[in-house]
C-alpha cells in the first residue's frame, strides 16, 4: 500500500512554557492512538515544539485504512428458500444487505446445528485524506490544556490563539478545517531572524526547512543546545554550573533559538543569604547562577536569550539593569529585617491571623512550643532548644524578605535567628521546619528541627480537624494530605519513637478543644494505609497491623511489625497459620466474649485440648519476657501449627454441653489474643 | 522616523502609533487607581457584546510599592500606557511589536519575548490569559486577553496591552533610574522626572506608610461600599463604579498600612468584588437595554440568545 510522511503544525502564540512537553507527548500520542484505532498504518512518529508550535511527524503513513474482512451470517437455508426452492423474503433482504444480486450465489455453512446462507466479502479501506481532518480534530480536543482560552469573536477555544495550520501528506497538502483553519503548508520562521511565513516543502522537510528560518523545532535538540551553550559559558567564567532540570525545561520551552549570555552583578550583593539570590535568578528571571570550586554563589549568572543580537552587549547590559534593583531591594529587605530581633517580629504574629477560629500565628507559635517541647522530651530530643525554636519557627512570617521571597520562609528565620545569636539546633530547626515541603522531599536532618517540624504540622492537622474542618475531595487549603505524610515520614524515616494518639491528645488540649482525636487519629492511619501503598506493601497486612490488639499508636514501632508481616507472610507456615486464625476468628464472631471466664483445665476432655493450652501458656511467658522480635515472635507463633490442626481434627469447640463449649471458645480466645498482640491473622489473604 | 528620546515623546509616539490604528485616545480617568484596567474604558468596555478600541495613558497608584524614591525603578505612583482592542484583533502581537519598532526599538538588536504571565484580579472579578513582554529580560508591557471581568464572561473577547512608560523609557534614555529620565527638553533646558516628581513620591511614601488616617480610612471604605450598593440599586452603574475604584484605593492604602490581616485582608477583597459584580451587572443591563449599539449584528444576537436562555 503507497505510505508517506503526515506533518502536522500547529501555529499559535506564545504557548504556556511549564506545559509545552506534555501537550507535545499527547498531541503525538492522540495521533497515534487515533490513527491506530482507524486502521491506519504506520512505522513511527516524531513530535516537535516550540512556543509557537506544536508539530507530529507520523512516518510511512498508509494512504488508506486497512481493507476490513466482513462475514454475516444470513437465514438457515430451510428458511431462505420456499418449497418451490426459490428465494424467500427474508434470503432477499439478507442479500440485499450484503450488497449481493445474486442470493443464490451466497455460500452455505454448515455446522451441528444446521445450515445457514453466509456472506463473505471486502469492505474496501477509506482513504486518508477523507478522514485525516476528524482524526486530527479529535486528537487536539483531547490535549491536556490547563486553561483553555478564547480570542476574538471567535467561540474557538484552546491553550492560545491559533494562527495556522500546516498538514502536509508527503509533499502535498492535505486540505482539512483544523481549530477554525484551512490547512496549509505555509508555517512561521522565528519572530525576528526570519522573513516570517516559510513554505514546507514536503513532511520530512519540516525540521530543516525551519532550522533555516531560524527556528529549532525539536525540543530535545534545543535543550542540548543549551546545556552546551550554558557549560561553555560556565567554564569560561571558570564557574561550576548550578543546573536545575525543570529550569533547564521551562528555558527551552521559551526560545525557539537559544542563545545564552552571561552577566554580573556587583559583589556587594553577595552579602544577601544566597538562597534569595538564587530565588531572584532562577525563579524571577529564569537565569541560571553559578558556584566557585567551594560551592559558594558567584556574582554571575546565565541567561537564555532567543536570537543572536546582533549586539549581544546590549541583551547582558539589559539583563544586568533588570536584576540590579531587584538585588537592591533584597538587600534593603535583608538589612531592615536583621534591624529587629526574632523576638520582636514575634510579637507582631500577634496581628496576623492563622485561621480564624484557630487564632492567631503568635498563638500558633505558642502551641508549637509546647507541642514540641513534649515530643522532645518523649523522644529524648533536647527540649529547651526544642521549645525556643517552636517559638521562633513563625516569627519569620513577618519579615519584608519573606512577604516578597515567600518561598524563603524558614530559611529566612534561620538567618535571623543566627543574627540573634540563637542557639545553632534553634536556628537549624526554624530553617528545616517546614520540611518535607513537597511529596518527596528531604526531611528535616537535625533532631530538634523534627521536633519542630512535627509539632507545626500535627498543630495544624489537629486543630482543623478540631474546628470541622477536614480536608474535602478537592478542597485542601492547608495541604494537610501532604503535612500528614510529613508526619508519617518524619516518624518512621527519622526513627522517632512518638506515641501518636498521645501527642494528638496534647495538642488537643493546647487548643483548648473539647473534641475527640478520634477522626483525625483515622484519617493519619488512612494517609499511611496509602503511603505504604505506594512502598508496595500489601494492604491486607497494613490492615491485619492497624486492627490487631495492639494496633497502631507508634508509627516506627508499627512499621517494624508492618515489615515483619510482611516479611513473614512469604513463610511456608504462614498460610496455615492464617487459614487457623481465620478459622478462630469466625468461631468467636459467634461468641459473647466478654462473658468468657478463663478455661479451666479440668474441663478439657481431649489430650489436644490441654496439649494447645500448654502451649499458648509457654507462648506467652516467653513473649512476656520481651526478648523476642517480630520475627522471632512469628516463629514461635508457627510452632503453634501442629497443635492447632490436632485441636480442630479431634475437638468439636461447639458441644451441646454448654460449659465445655464456654471453655473452649475461652481457650480459642486466648490463642487468638497471643496473634493479636502482633496482627490480626486473619485478616491476611491466603 | 524620530529618535524617542524623552519621556514626554513616548507618550506622544504611542498615541500617534494607536491612534492611526483606530483607537479612541482617551485621557486618563481622574481618579486613583491601580491600573490601566481599571479606568471605565477598559473595566466596562470589556462587558457585553460591543466592539471598542481606545488607548490612554493612566497613572497608578500602588501605595505599598513606595520606597521614598530609592529603588531606581520601583515608584508608588507611575505611568501606564493602556490600548484595549475588542474584538482582539488576529494580528494583535504583530502590532504591539509594530509599537516597539515605531519607539526605535530594533527586535533583532534586543530580546523580546512573550513570557507566559496569566492576569488576574480577584478585586475586580476579573481574569485573562497572556504574557508579560520582556524586553532583555526586563519586563515592559503586559499582554491579556480578558476572558471574564466583574464575573461575566468576555464575549467577544477585548485584547489588552498595558506599556510600563518608565521602564521603557530607561531603555530608549539608555538610564537606570526614574530619576535621571529626560520628561522634556528644549535646547539646553532639561526637566527630569525627579523634578517632576521626586519629591511627591518622597511625601507620598511618608503619608502611605506613616502618616494616612487609618481610622478615617476605614470608615470612607464602609461610605464607598454602602453608597455603591445603593447607586446600583438606582441602576447608576458608571457613578457606583466610580465609588468602587475609590473603594479599591482606600483598600490599597489600608493595606500600606499593615492595618488589616491577612484573614480580613480576603475578607476585603471579597467586599470589593461583590461591588466590582454588582457594577458589572447594572452595566450590561444598562447596555442590553439600549440594544448594544456599538455591537456587530453576529456578536449581539449570540449573547441576546445566551441572556434569553439563562432566563
Amino acid at each position: 500500500m503507497p505510505n508517506d510522511h503526515l506533518l502536522l503544525e500547529i501555529g499559535t502564540e506564545e504557548l504556556p512554557p511549564k506545559s509545552l512537553k506534555k501537550l507535545m507527548s499527547s498531541l503525538e500520542k492522540n495521533l497515534s492512538e487515533q490513527l491506530n484505532s482507524a486502521g491506519f498504518t504506520f512505522t513511527a512518529t516524531r513530535s516537535f515544539s516550540t512556543p509557537r508550535r506544536l508539530a507530529v511527524l507520523i512516518e510511512d503513513l498508509a494512504n488508506k485504512q486497512i481493507d476490513q474482512q466482513i462475514e454475516k451470517r444470513g437465514p438457515a437455508v430451510s428458511a431462505a428458500f420456499d418449497g418451490n426452492g426459490d428465494p424467500t423474503k427474508a434470503l432477499l433482504g439478507f442479500a440485499r444487505s450484503c450488497g449481493v444480486e445474486d442470493p443464490t450465489s451466497l455460500e452455505r455453512l454448515t455446522s451441528e446445528k444446521g445450515e445457514w446462507v453466509f456472506y463473505r466479502g471486502v469492505q474496501e479501506g477509506k482513504y486518508l485524506h477523507d478522514e485525516i481532518e476528524l482524526l486530527v480534530t479529535n486528537s487536539v480536543a483531547n490535549l491536556p490544556i490547563d486553561r483553555n482560552m478564547r480570542w476574538g469573536s471567535k467561540r474557538l477555544e484552546f491553550a492560545r490563539p491559533v494562527h495556522w495550520i500546516v498538514l502536509i501528506y508527503g509533499n502535498e497538502i492535505v486540505p482539512a478545517n483544523i481549530l477554525g483553519k484551512a490547512t496549509g503548508r505555509t508555517s512561521r520562521g522565528h519572530r525576528f531572524m526570519s522573513d516570517g511565513e516559510c513554505t514546507i516543502p514536503s513532511a520530512k522537510d519540516y525540521a530543516a526547512t525551519l532550522e533555516k528560518a531560524s527556528v529549532i523545532v525539536d525540543f530535545e535538540q534545543r535543550q542540548q543546545q543549551i546545556l552546551k551553550q550554558l557549560e561553555d559559558q560556565a567554564s569560561f567564567l571558570d564557574a561550576n554550573l548550578e543546573l536545575d532540570e525543570a529550569l533547564l525545561e521551562e528555558v527551552t520551552a521559551l526560545v525557539e533559538f537559544p542563545c545564552a549570555l552571561s552577566g554580573s552583578f556587583e559583589s556587594a550583593f553577595l552579602e544577601i543569604p544566597e538562597e534569595a539570590l538564587v530565588s531572584v535568578m532562577k525563579k524571577h528571571q529564569r537565569y541560571f547562577h553559578l558556584t566557585n570550586d567551594k560551592g559558594k554563589l558567584l556574582p554571575n549568572f546565565i541567561t537564555v536569550s532567543n536570537l543572536a543580537s546582533k549586539d549581544p552587549s546590549i541583551v547582558i547590559a539589559g539583563n544586568e539593569r533588570v536584576i540590579r534593583p531587584r538585588l537592591a531591594d533584597a538587600a534593603f529587605f535583608f538589612r531592615k529585617d536583621s534591624a529587629t530581633t526574632m523576638e520582636e517580629k514575634l510579637a507582631r504574629l500577634q496581628s496576623i491571623v492563622f485561621q480564624s477560629e484557630l487564632g492567631t500565628f503568635f498563638e500558633k507559635a505558642e502551641r508549637i512550643s509546647k507541642l514540641a517541647e513534649f515530643i522532645a522530651k518523649e523522644t529524648e530530643i533536647d527540649e529547651i532548644a526544642s521549645s525556643r525554636a517552636g517559638l521562633l519557627c513563625k516569627a519569620d512570617l513577618v519579615s519584608e524578605m519573606v512577604n516578597e521571597f515567600p518561598d524563603l520562609q524558614g530559611t529566612m528565620g534561620g538567618y535571623y535567628a543566627t543574627n540573634d545569636g540563637e542557639d545553632e539546633n534553634v536556628c537549624s530547626a526554624i530553617r528545616q521546619h517546614y520540611m518535607p515541603d513537597y511529596s518527596g522531599a528531604d526531611l528535616p536532618s537535625n533532631p530538634v528541627a523534627s521536633c519542630v517540624a512535627l509539632a507545626d504540622k500535627l498543630d495544624t492537622l489537629v486543630g482543623l480537624f478540631a474546628i470541622g474542618q477536614p480536608p474535602s475531595g478537592s478542597r485542601d487549603p492547608f495541604a494537610l494530605r501532604r503535612q500528614t505524610l510529613g508526619i508519617v515520614r518524619i516518624c518512621i524515616e527519622n526513627k522517632l519513637s512518638l506515641d501518636i494518639r498521645t501527642s494528638l491528645q496534647t495538642s488537643l488540649d493546647l487548643h483548648q478543644h473539647e473534641s475527640s482525636t478520634d477522626e483525625v487519629f483515622d484519617y493519619i492511619l488512612d494517609r499511611l494505609a496509602n503511603w505504604y501503598g505506594e512502598l508496595g506493601i500489601d494492604q491486607d497486612v497494613f490492615n491485619a497491623v492497624r486492627y490487631s490488639h495492639a494496633g497502631i499508636t507508634d508509627l516506627l514501632e508499627a512499621d517494624h511489625r508492618i515489615r515483619s508481616v510482611q516479611d513473614f507472610r512469604q513463610h511456608q507456615q504462614a498460610t496455615n497459620l492464617i487459614e487457623a486464625n481465620k478459622r478462630v476468628a469466625n468461631i468467636l464472631k459467634k461468641a459473647a466474649l466478654d462473658t468468657l471466664e478463663p478455661p479451666d483445665p479440668s474441663l478439657f476432655r481431649e489430650v489436644s485440648e490441654k496439649s494447645l493450652a500448654d502451649q499458648v501458656e509457654s507462648t506467652q511467658k516467653v513473649f512476656s519476657e520481651g526478648s523476642l522480635n517480630y520475627e522471632e515472635k512469628f516463629l514461635q507463633l508457627a510452632q503453634l501449627q501442629p497443635h492447632v490442626d490436632k485441636y480442630f481434627n479431634d475437638v468439636m469447640v461447639m458441644a451441646d454441653d454448654e460449659s465445655l463449649k464456654n471453655n473452649r471458645l475461652a481457650a480459642l480466645a486466648e490463642l487468638r489474643l497471643i496473634f493479636l498482640e502482633v496482627a490480626d491473622f486473619s485478616l491476611l489473604q491466603s | 522616523m524620530a529618535a524617542v528620546n524623552t519621556f514626554q515623546d513616548l507618550i506622544l509616539s504611542l498615541q500617534k502609533y494607536w491612534s492611526d490604528l483606530g483607537c479612541v485616545i482617551m485621557q486618563p480617568y481622574d481618579m486613583e487607581v491601580g491600573a490601566g484596567t481599571f479606568h471605565p474604558a477598559t473595566f466596562l468596555r470589556a462587558i457585553g457584546p460591543e466592539n471598542w478600541q481606545a488607548s490612554y495613558v493612566q497613572p497608578c497608584r500602588r501605595p505599598t510599592d513606595g520606597r521614598y524614591g530609592e529603588n531606581p525603578n520601583r515608584y508608588q505612583y507611575y505611568y501606564q500606557y493602556q490600548v484595549v482592542m475588542k474584538p482582539s484583533p488576529e494580528n494583535f502581537q504583530d502590532l504591539y511589536l509594530d509599537s516597539l519598532r515605531h519607539l526605535g526599538i530594533d527586535p533583532l538588536v534586543h530580546d523580546i519575548r512573550f513570557v507566559e504571565d496569566d492576569w488576574e484580579s480577584p478585586t475586580l472579578g476579573a481574569w485573562g490569559l497572556g504574557w508579560e513582554v520582556w524586553m532583555d529580560g526586563m519586563e515592559i508591557s503586559q499582554f491579556t486577553y480578558f476572558q471574564q471581568v466583574g464575573g461575566l464572561e468576555c464575549f467577544p473577547v477585548m485584547g489588552e496591552i498595558t506599556y510600563g512608560l518608565e521602564r521603557l523609557a530607561l531603555y530608549l534614555q539608555g538610564v537606570e533610574d526614574f530619576r535621571q529620565l529626560v520628561w522634556t527638553q528644549k535646547d539646553d533646558q532639561v526637566v527630569t522626572y525627579a523634578d517632576v516628581y521626586l519629591q511627591y513620591e518622597i511625601e507620598m511614601s511618608r503619608f502611605n506608610f506613616d502618616e494616612s488616617n487609618v481610622a478615617g480610612l476605614f470608615s470612607q471604605f464602609d461610605f464607598f461600599e454602602s453608597e455603591t450598593k445603593r447607586l446600583l440599586e438606582t441602576g447608576l452603574s458608571l457613578p457606583a463604579y466610580e465609588y468602587v475604584m475609590k473603594a479599591s484605593h482606600v483598600f490599597n492604602l489600608l493595606d500600606a498600612r499593615q492595618a488589616i490581616s491577612v484573614t480580613e485582608r480576603q475578607r476585603y477583597i471579597l467586599r470589593v468584588r461583590t461591588l466590582a459584580r454588582g457594577v458589572a451587572q447594572t452595566y450590561f443591563k444598562s447596555r442590553l437595554d439600549l440594544g448594544f449599539p456599538l455591537s456587530d449584528a453576529k456578536a449581539r444576537d449570540y449573547v441576546l440568545q445566551e441572556t434569553a436562555n439563562a432566563k
